[in-house]
């Protein structure tokens, strides 16, 4: 699908990625528009170049050849991705990745750094963001005290913390059993349809796929289809 | 929270590592601390020495390197004495000597000069001219070697009796030894020299006068150097080398503190490379990543300051209890010397964490996500 550039959120532009000199690659000619408020479930097997999509999506990664544009406009270097990271772009990740030294509250501040002014007011706002995702009582508590399927909603929370327009997750229901899987599939689609915020998700879940109002799919690093439909 | 918060945090999560850093720094800062004020303390005493006395000028051999080696002829005492503005003018031979086992000060002075004359006696009376072995002692040196008047001395293998116990004129003279100046020109085999002018002028307030005397006694004497007592510190090759060596052996104290900040500080941001590629993701630029490990850098410098400073002063009250150094340095401990060390310390901190904030911006978010 082919979206106007004024409703394209995210473009990938004929993007390869190789690593080692050419000798491994990564991604071959991906070309992948995402328009704004989109549910778009990315599926392949492992190896297939998912998560590197993921990657040059939020500019975690750059393309060794094509271009990506954000909003309409190619980022230029760290410094323009992590300003859109950090104020665009909520990501949300397979092993949660959060600071094992702070608690849940402070995790969730962390990424209210330099776009959210005052300690108080990041603490206020990561306190509610902890209330929607139900876990006000673990607010105080460091990851290794949490349930794997809270530490995954207080990734969620922290992806969260700065209204993004894009919410990036890559298998993020990966780790956990399937009730955590549900509490935490139903909370990003709850996200999604609240806040219109476009929500791609890198997936093995089937479930989650058909959630989708679009499912790419990828093999030995292309992109080989996509379908639309779906519940979103 | 605040980025503060965030670099304390990460500190206090490696306690055992922080602190013996921190400790590192210390002792660095503790050994600034210790130099410097030792060094000031004994180009005060020395200072106050001559204060105390009166001394407004001293005369020395041009081109000597320390101003016991010079040689001055005992007559140009009296000719200093004529010019114009001179009170008084004593020449003095001093020269270090062993007195039992110990290595010490002695002074050789005239009896008809001033400076004989102001020395405090606790006991006996200072050697009689034709008291060729006799000898006045220090009050802390006579109890230190459980001597009084009339007791046997040797100095420089030679016996000499006991003839009276000084008072303290400052800290020099706790444990140096005044004799005779013809018994210690006999004993320095140097007749009719003295290696030391000391000259009380007329009127020591006004500065101008001064440096015009000084001015005029070096035109006249042109193989001697006339400095204001206040000058010595400044001029002096010794206290010139004693200031040199003090600021490397400082600088290379500090140097060691910075290098374990780093090492320190590379083994935490190699540890936390994956919580790094996680706040890149979440959007965090660089410069607030390389702020994040300067603080904590400059964190384990003010700790290792208020650590060193306090293991300085430490050091500096054992050095002054120490009866062998009682009589040569009283340590100078100056508010200013504790602003240098935390300059020094806070740099210490910064310089240290540098190479490894820039390791830190320099890690690839998702080679960092990577790493376990």
């Amino acid at each position: 699908m082919r979206w106007p550039v004024d409703e394209c959120i995210v473009a990938v532009q004929g993007v390869t990625k190789s690593y080692d000199a050419g000798r491994v690659v990564a991604l071959r000619e991906a070309t992948l528009h995402v328009g704004r408020g989109e549910f778009v479930a990315i599926m392949g097997p492992s190896g297939s170049g998912k998560s590197t999509l993921l990657n040059m999506m939020s500019g975690l990664d750059a393309p060794t050849v094509g271009r990506v544009l954000f909003e309409g406009a190619e980022p230029r270097g760290r410094r323009a991705w992590s300003r859109i990271r950090a104020r665009r772009i909520g990501y949300v990740f397979q092993r949660f990745n959060l600071l094992a030294t702070l608690n849940a509250r402070q995790n969730v501040e962390l990424a209210m750094f330099g776009v959210v002014a005052g300690a108080g007011e990041r603490r206020r706002r990561a306190e509610a963001l902890l209330e929607r995702v139900g876990l006000t009582h673990r607010a105080t508590h460091r990851p290794c005290e949490l349930s794997v399927g809270e530490r995954q909603r207080v990734a969620i929370a922290r992806g969260l913390a700065n209204e993004p327009v894009v919410l990036l997750a890559d298998e993020p229901t990966g780790n956990l059993d399937s009730a955590s899987s549900e509490s935490v599939l139903a909370l990003l689609t709850e996200v999604h349809a609240r806040s219109g915020a476009t929500l791609v998700v890198v997936t093995h879940d089937a479930e989650i796929a058909a959630r989708a109002a679009r499912r790419v799919r990828m093999l030995d690093g292309r992109i080989v289809g996509a379908e639309t439909g779906g519940t979103p | 929270m605040n980025l503060s918060g965030v670099a304390m945090r990460n500190l206090a999560s490696r306690p055992l590592r922080s602190t013996l850093t921190a400790l590192g720094i210390g002792v660095a800062v503790a050994s600034f601390i210790a130099l410097v004020c030792t060094a000031r303390g004994v180009t005060d005493s020395w200072l106050r020495y001559l204060a105390d006395r009166g001394t407004h000028l001293i005369g020395v051999r041009k081109g000597t390197v320390d101003f016991f080696s010079g040689s001055i002829e005992q007559a140009t005492v009296a000719e200093v004495r004529g010019m114009e503005g001179v009170a008084a003018v004593a020449g003095e031979l001093v020269g270090i000597v062993s007195l039992e086992d110990r290595v010490l000060v002695a002074v050789g002075w005239d009896r008809t000069e001033y400076l004989w004359d102001q020395v405090p006696l606790a006991s006996g009376a200072l050697p009689a001219p034709a008291q060729r072995r006799g000898a006045a002692l220090g009050e802390d040196l006579a109890e230190l070697l459980g001597k009084g008047v009339g007791d046997n001395v040797r100095i420089n293998g030679r016996d000499f009796v006991v003839t009276g116990i000084v008072r303290p004129m400052g800290p020099l003279s706790r444990n140096s030894v005044v004799m005779a100046l013809p018994t210690m020109q006999d004993f320095l085999e140097r007749p009719g020299k003295v290696n030391i002018l000391e000259l009380r002028v007329r009127d020591s307030t006004d500065k101008e006068r001064l440096a015009a005397l000084k001015q005029r006694l070096n035109e006249r004497f042109p193989d001697l150097r006339f400095y204001e007592t206040g000058e010595l510190a400044e001029q002096n090759y010794m206290a010139r080398f004693l200031r040199v060596f003090t600021w490397t052996v400082s600088w290379i104290a500090l140097f060691m503190g910075a290098l374990v900040t780093m090492n320190t500080l590379l083994m935490s941001v190699t540890e936390r490379t994956y919580d790094l590629g996680v706040l890149a993701a979440i959007g965090w630029p660089p410069g607030r990543i390389l702020a994040m490990v300067l603080i904590e850098g400059v964190v384990l410098g003010a700790v290792g300051c208020v650590v060193g400073s306090l293991l300085g002063l430490g050091v500096l009250r054992l050095l002054a209890g120490l009866p062998m150094l009682r009589g040569i340095m009283a340590p100078a401990v100056s508010g200013w010397v504790f602003v240098e060390a935390t300059g020094a310390a806070l740099g210490v901190g910064l310089v240290g964490a540098l190479y490894p904030a820039w390791r830190a911006v320099r890690l690839n978010p998702v080679d960092a996500l990577r790493y376990e």
